[in-house]
């Protein structure tokens, strides 16, 4: 769920959210954290310096946190199988 | 991020409502963990931002006393697995910094704060690393010290925080090993480098002994019964350190000179000179050996530097046009 991001003002660092290999033998994904930097470009590398100096990771992605929204719940009226047991 | 931001991402919470409290500590005690878009009580808030800022600034301090040796280190390797530690830390206060933005505490506000002594950091931090020994003995046990009041943390009640812990820790056993390298290279060499070696050792004990804090109860630190915020006692903490660093120390052929530490085999506990716990209070008024030269360096700095943020905060603008490559 991105849209396009929009143009934040001059002299404002934008926050990123990091995601990768939870580990050197894993394919599972992981949030790893938050970094703040001016654009994506820049964002990467510190994303490399911050959580993948040591090859924790095998792949990164970075994501700009006001790219994240809301999913739709329309269809939750008809989710009659609905109980605490499954669901919260 | 400013408080209006962070909104966006939690509900705000307006008073706080007594029955919403105790059903909020009730979880926590239940072992529910606490997430940034969460409710939470505003003491609970204001504890975690407190907790997460003291290790923040701990960690971007720290990294001080270290620093002073990367120019001096006896050899390339040397200096590159300090510089390399230095980086970790700096990596770990960036780490938490984040955390305490997304929570309203912008990292402006809390380098002001730190900066103008209205924000603490820890009190091991507020001298030198007198020789290359002290820069040794502080990356072994300092943050073995650390390590076990850190891993407590990895069950921490605050998710983002308790999640950050699992990097940190990991990161940290490096410079344990780092610096019990050093340690023992010294120790196994000439006469010289025995003599700074013990040197170091003996200017530190006594602070690496009080590293932990103050015995309090347990029942009377609320971090612990109500917000779970941490799950071991300052005690137990420092009783875990000793059984791990004392038979170390020892078998390097490095002595500990305080005359009452001795294992108290019948109840399990180490006994030991007792701190000065009255004499710390005075680090909480800025008033360490070295306290005022540390922060007068980082402000020196942050005054320097400034130009690296400005550029960066401006570097979306190339040419007059927007830039966006993600």
């Amino acid at each position: 769920m991105w849209k396009a991001a929009e143009t934040e003002p001059a002299g404002r660092l934008r926050v990123y959210d990091i995601f990768g290999s939870a580990s050197r033998k894993s394919a599972q994904i992981a949030y790893l954290g938050s970094l703040e930097a001016p654009n994506a470009a820049l964002g990467r590398i510190y994303a490399a310096k911050i959580f993948a100096r040591r090859a924790e990771c095998r792949r990164i992605w970075i994501y700009e946190r006001n790219q994240l929204e809301q999913a739709s719940t329309g269809e939750l009226v008809f989710d009659f199988s609905r109980s605490e047991a499954t669901h919260e | 991020m400013n408080e209006q931001e962070a909104g966006e991402l939690r509900p705000l919470e307006a008073e706080d409502d007594p029955a919403r409290t105790a059903e909020f500590v009730a979880a926590v005690q239940q072992g529910h963990v606490v997430e940034l878009a969460d409710w939470m009580p505003r003491a609970y808030r204001k504890m975690v931002i407190r907790f997460m800022e003291m290790h923040a600034h701990s960690e971007y301090m720290g990294a001080l006393l270290e620093r002073e040796w990367l120019p001096r280190a006896p050899t390339l390797d040397a200096k590159l697995a300090l510089a390399s530690k230095v980086q970790d830390e700096i990596g770990h206060g960036q780490l938490i910094y984040r955390l305490l933005a997304d929570l309203g505490r912008s990292t402006e506000d809390a380098m002001r704060d730190l900066i103008l002594g209205r924000s603490r950091f820890h009190w091991f931090f507020h001298h030198r690393a007198e020789s290359w020994a002290d820069a040794g003995m502080i990356a072994w046990l300092s943050d073995l010290a650390a390590s076990f009041a850190q891993l407590d943390l990895t069950f921490c009640s605050y998710g983002p925080y308790r999640r950050a812990m699992l990097r940190i820790c990991a990161e940290e056993q490096f410079h344990i090993t780092h610096g019990a390298r050093l340690i023992r290279n010294l120790a196994q060499g000439t006469a010289a480098q025995r003599r700074l070696a013990q040197d170091a050792l003996d200017r530190w004990w006594p602070r690496l002994l009080a590293f932990n804090g103050p015995p309090t109860p347990r029942e009377e630190d609320p971090n612990i019964t109500r917000w779970c915020i941490k799950h071991i006692t300052n005690e137990e903490m420092r009783q875990r350190f000793l059984a791990k660093a004392v038979p170390e120390i020892r078998n390097m052929g490095l002595e500990i000179r305080d005359p009452r530490l001795a294992l108290d085999t019948s109840a399990g506990l180490w006994r030991y000179t007792e701190p000065d716990w009255d004499a710390l209070q005075a680090y909480k008024l800025g008033l360490g050996p070295h306290t005022s030269q540390w922060l007068a360096f980082r402000a020196a700095q942050l005054e320097r530097n400034s130009w690296v943020l400005e550029t960066t905060r401006n570097a979306h603008r190339q040419g007059g046009r927007d830039v966006e490559s993600c």
